[in-house]
């Protein structure tokens, strides 16, 4: 057999069930840890830069977006008239 | 199933099957050749755990240009390197010895003088050798890289890498035959 072969499967060998187990936790374990930080920064990312603009004296960029707030879109009465109180239930 | 298709598969899903089946495939080639080159087996282990997590990490930007085999053998050589590097910061691992240059007049080594040696008689030959040179024979040898793959991790071009080699055989033929010509 060639020497080079016989010390390449005598260094597998080496590789045993029991490392082969142990090494793949922890590339799984570190593989968990980079998608968590991914998605945290995926998340927060803009919220944190914007704070950051803000506290160097710039605008706030997420405010611009012009967005409805729950009063305005409740209000559906288009005469404005006052909402029924609890006391005036029609019959 | 070609490891393009598990690549794919993975890359869309992110399916535990696919890494399963991608690291039973290469782990063992990581770990030898990681124990190879650093010699510890828990420097290793360590190192067949941050390449397994490049690999993974880095997966998107394999573009199947080359093959799998050959990208997870780049990353596991450079990482290996590195970490010899940090040790040994002052010494240029690759340098170009000229102390022992080539006998360029002699018959090239042929490649059965090598690979008909023993087992322990190779480990002794290649112990006596520097790191770079160990680190090219086995990579020619062992690995069965490609000369042209070996001048593109290497940095150098394939007469240089040819012409290395060549002198490398011949110190790892001169070593043996001192040490073990004798006795058989």
């Amino acid at each position: 057999m060639n020497s080079f072969l016989a010390l390449r499967d005598h260094d597998l060998t080496a590789f045993t069930p029991e490392r082969r187990v142990r090494v793949q936790r922890e590339v799984e374990r570190d593989l968990r840890t980079a998608e968590l930080i991914a998605s945290i920064v995926q998340l927060f990312g803009p919220v944190m830069a914007d704070t950051l603009n803000v506290m160097g004296g710039g605008d706030s960029l997420l405010n611009k977006a012009d967005y409805l707030t729950i009063r305005e879109t409740e209000d559906d009465d288009p005469f404005d008239a006052a909402p029924g109180g609890p006391s005036e239930i029609i019959r | 199933m070609e490891d393009l298709d598990i690549i794919l598969a993975y890359r869309e899903r992110q399916h535990e099957t696919c890494f399963q089946v991608l690291y039973n495939r290469y782990a063992g080639k990581v770990y030898s050749k990681a124990v190879t080159m650093l010699h510890k087996e828990s420097e290793a282990e360590d190192a067949t755990q941050e390449i397994f997590t490049k690999i993974f990490l880095n997966l998107g930007k394999f573009e199947g240009e080359s093959k799998f085999s050959t990208w997870v053998y780049s990353i596991t050589y450079n990482l290996c390197i590195d970490k010899i590097r940090k040790g040994k910061k002052n010494r240029e691992l690759f340098a170009t010895e000229l102390e022992d240059p080539p006998d360029t007049t002699a018959e090239e080594v042929p490649d059965e003088a090598l690979m008909t040696m023993q087992l322990a008689e190779l480990k002794y030959v290649l112990g006596q050798l520097t790191e770079g040179e160990r680190t090219l024979l086995l990579m020619k040898y062992k690995d069965g890289v490609k000369i042209k793959a070996m001048a593109e991790l290497l940095g150098k071009n394939e007469s240089a890498v040819k012409m290395q080699l060549k002198r490398i055989k011949e110190k790892a033929k001169r070593i043996h035959d001192r040490q073990f010509a004798s006795i058989s």
